[in-house]
């Protein structure tokens, strides 16, 4: 992960804060359709605070949820723990995507293309 | 010398004249008698005209224009002047009878006269009886300059009325006169001939000296030298310079076959511009993408959720569960209110009160969920709109760097396979030629302006160089010259010492003899107390000192000193006293003259004299008049005088004594107011008017009869 994270200035480095990485990787989780079920789930991984200056995070939050049920009531505030559990399987799964292909050692060219890749991909969500 | 006789026609006043002189023997007087402006000093100037034509004429009056006498003008518009003189003049050759005539043929135009003279001279020897000999115009005259020279003139037929002339400083008449007695005049006129042509050699000699010659020899072989040095150095310079051409030729061409070397650092020149232009392009590309995928990177990738989503919300809309339009707290102020949203009252059990009722248990719902779908609806536009946009230019990026990359990489392979083959490529042999073409041509351009100032230099000296080749055979040949000069004016020198010598030596014995007889002529004429001398005058070298007599008196200290503001009388015994010394000296030349100084023969001179006796006044037989005339049978030649009747009367016990004066002689003067008579020598003579009344010259005509 430390290609794409790090202290903000880093010449290699894609994305400043974790949160950016793990939404990031949420979104590549999802994109491929895999989760991952979290071991020692307690519900409350999450840091709320993080994600605070990003305004797509409660949205994709709401959307995924909203996908993976296709109710609407997975929307009411009762669901808001398995709202947060499902993100987190999602990037739970998304961070070992990325861990797997490599993404820690790309460069920002290479990073690129794996990204138009996984967005081009004939099986993807395209 | 000796004046036989003398005949005038219309000379002057003189109509015609005849004069024969007593005996040219010495101590015979001829006394010619006339009046005041009778003809006495043109009497004289017949003398001096016929010896020595308008030169030897002192009285204006005598102007060619009024020497004719002009009575002839009345019957004949041309006329003729001429005199005769006879005389006889003695050299080593014999005594020769001469017969000078001197003619001036005028002819009267209007009021002027026009004349032109013709002198003739005929000599016949008379003491061997040759056939006579007739000279003409330029060889007459220059004869008769050599039998009187100019100088002697004064001296021998001289004017009373110039006593001044013989005493004065103006001495040059004078000492003139002892010079041409001695023959020191044609000494002198060597001397001044000699000095001349010397002054030639001597310039000759200054303008082409050895020594200036010497220094435009050596200034020469200096330029030559140096002109040679030239030569050999740019000899020097042009064979170096075709050596280092060559070497830069060759290194030249060993430089050409390292050629592709040349080629390889151009490459690796090139190729390392490129990558180092490329890593620029591509920081810049690598930043600008990483920007784009740090700002894009999570809404490309969450497209399944952005289509989904949209998809799912459009059909939950359109059911209108998604989201609610009303929200259940709105419901439960409606129910609270008992009214239907539509305004009617909301009565328990009614169709509307079913229907909120029914919202309220089944459809409505919080605000949470309203604000998750507001989320929603917020990822899902941000996520969807300008995707294909984003990718595309992602993909663009990512192509850009790739490209850029590529193009690194590959220069990069390029540039360390160009670094290898330079590596093994003899660049320092290279850089050693190259340098060593820099240095050739350096020095070649050295040379080259080397070889430009000898030719300069050589230009310069060339022309110089002939011109004092020039100006050195020139000087050779005035060299010899000199030489030749050198010689000459030895040889003058010698001459004009020897020259010198003689006038020395004259002049001393003529100035010791001088001094003796002056001394002794003046006391005798003085008849008081009184001497003189002769002072001598230096005149410069190569010239014999001049003669001047000074009348001496006698100081308080009984000391003889110079006499100055003397009387006209002593002046006038001074001049008769010199006069006589120097004739004396003439006549008797082998006495005083030594070695070479005797150049005239020794001859007696006549003597002229008009009007000597003017300026004594009466003082009786003791006066200096009578002493001087008493003693003209002293004189070493004949003297012929001419007297006026006043003087006549004071001398009159001397002049009639017949064995003093053996010929006598009075001016006839005929005017219209008829002849004037006088007690002349006894006889009853006619004096004519001096001034006859119409005041016309041409009314005058004289003639000369023997009393």
């Amino acid at each position: 992960m430390d290609t794409f994270f790090g202290p903000a200035g880093a010449d290699k480095k894609i994305f400043t804060h974790y949160w950016e990485v793990q939404l990031f990787a949420a979104s590549v989780a999802f994109q491929r359709g895999l989760k991952e079920d979290l071991p020692d789930k307690n519900g409350t991984d999450i840091d709320y605070d993080t994600f605070k200056s990003c305004g797509y995070w409660p949205g994709f939050l709401n959307c995924i949820a909203l996908v993976e049920s296709g109710n609407p009531d997975h929307l009411l505030p009762e669901y808001e723990e398995h709202r947060i559990s499902l993100f987190e399987r999602y990037a739970e799964s998304g961070l070992r995507i990325l861990d797997s292909e490599g993404f820690g050692e790309f460069s920002e060219s290479m990073f690129a293309r794996k990204l138009t890749t996984i967005v081009c991909v004939p099986g993807g969500v395209m | 010398m000796k004046l036989i006789s003398l005949r005038l026609t219309n000379f002057r006043q003189f109509k015609s004249a005849y004069v024969e002189f007593a005996d040219g023997d010495s101590g015979k007087v001829t006394i010619i008698h006339g009046e005041n402006t009778q003809g006495k000093s043109a009497l004289l100037a017949a003398f001096r005209w016929v010896l020595h034509g308008y030169s030897g004429i002192i009285n204006s009056i005598t102007h060619p224009n009024v020497l004719v006498n002009r009575e002839e003008f009345e019957v004949n518009s041309d006329a003729s002047a001429s005199v005769e003189l006879m005389f006889t003049t003695s050299s080593s050759e014999g005594v020769f009878h001469v017969a000078a005539i001197r003619t001036l043929a005028a002819r009267l135009q209007g009021s002027h006269i026009h004349h032109d003279g013709i002198v003739k001279v005929s000599i016949t020897n008379r003491t061997t009886g040759e056939g006579t000999q007739t000279l003409k115009d330029a060889d007459a005259t220059a004869f008769l300059r050599s039998v009187i020279p100019f100088p002697l003139l004064d001296l021998l037929f001289y004017s009373g009325e110039g006593i001044d002339k013989l005493t004065s400083s103006v001495t040059a008449g004078i000492g003139g006169a002892v010079r041409a007695v001695l023959g020191f005049n044609v000494l002198e006129e060597a001397i001044q001939n000699l000095s001349q042509a010397k002054a030639k050699f001597e310039d000759t000699l200054h303008k082409s000296a050895d020594e200036q010659l010497k220094k435009k020899i050596d200034q020469n072989n200096k330029l030559i030298s140096e002109r040679d040095l030239n030569l050999e150095k740019k000899k020097d310079f042009e064979k170096r310079l075709l050596e280092l051409s060559t070497e830069a030729l060759n290194s030249s061409k060993e430089l050409e076959t390292y050629a592709e070397v040349k080629d390889l650092a151009s490459d690796q020149t090139r190729y390392l511009t490129s990558i180092e232009s490329d890593r620029s392009r591509l920081a810049a590309a690598s930043g600008e993408l990483k920007e784009f995928i740090k700002n894009n990177a999570f809404t490309i990738v969450s497209r399944r959720a952005s289509v989904e989503g949209s998809r799912l919300e459009l059909a939950l809309r359109q059911s209108g569960d998604f989201p609610s339009a009303v929200s259940k707290r709105f419901l439960d102020e409606l129910v609270q209110a008992n009214a239907c949203i539509c305004g009617r009252p909301l009565e328990p059990g009614s169709h509307e009160h079913a229907k909120v009722t029914s919202l309220r248990s089944s459809r409505a719902r919080g605000a949470e969920f309203h604000e998750a779908a507001e989320s929603i609806s917020f990822f899902l536009k941000e996520a969807s709109d300008k995707h294909a946009e984003r990718v595309a230019r992602l993909e663009y990026l990512k192509n850009e760097c790739l490209v850029i990359r590529a193009r690194i990489e590959s220069n990069l392979v390029e540039l360390a396979d160009v670094q290898d083959r330079i590596e093994n490529s003899p660049v320092d042999s290279i850089i050693e030629i190259q340098a060593k073409i820099a240095r050739v041509h350096d020095e070649i351009g050295g040379l080259k302006e080397s070889v430009l100032t000898a030719n300069r230099e050589m230009f310069r000296l060339e022309p110089v160089i002939q011109k004092l080749s020039k100006e050195i055979i020139a000087l050779s040949v005035k060299r010899d010259e000199t030489r030749i000069a050198q010689k000459r004016i030895d040889f003058i020198n010698d001459a004009i010492s020897e020259l010198q010598l003689v006038i020395d030596k004259g002049t001393d014995i003529m100035h010791q003899k001088l001094n003796e007889l002056v001394a002794e002529y003046f006391m005798k004429y003085n008849n008081v107390d009184g001497f003189a001398k002769i002072e001598r005058i230096n005149r410069g070298s190569g010239l014999a000192d001049d003669f001047r007599p000074v009348p001496l008196i006698r100081n308080s200290k009984g000391e003889w000193i110079e006499e100055t503001g003397a009387n006209r009388a002593k002046q006038q015994c001074l001049s008769l006293a010199y006069i006589r010394s120097v004739l004396s000296v003439a006549s008797r030349l082998d006495e005083v003259a030594t070695g070479g100084a005797r150049i005239l023969a020794s001859e007696s001179y006549p003597l002229v004299l008009d009007a000597p006796f003017g300026v004594f006044g009466g003082s009786g037989d003791a006066g200096p008049a009578a002493s001087v005339c008493s003693s003209f049978t002293e004189f070493e030649g004949q003297t012929i005088c001419f007297i006026n009747y006043a003087n006549y009367l004071l001398l009159k016990k001397t002049l009639d004594d017949d064995s003093y004066v053996t010929k006598r002689f009075y001016i006839q003067s005929f005017v219209a107011s008829g002849p004037v008579n006088h007690d002349l020598f006894g006889k009853n003579i006619d004096v004519f008017s001096l001034f006859p009344p119409g005041g016309a010259v041409a009314q005058l005509y004289s003639e000369i009869k023997p009393i």
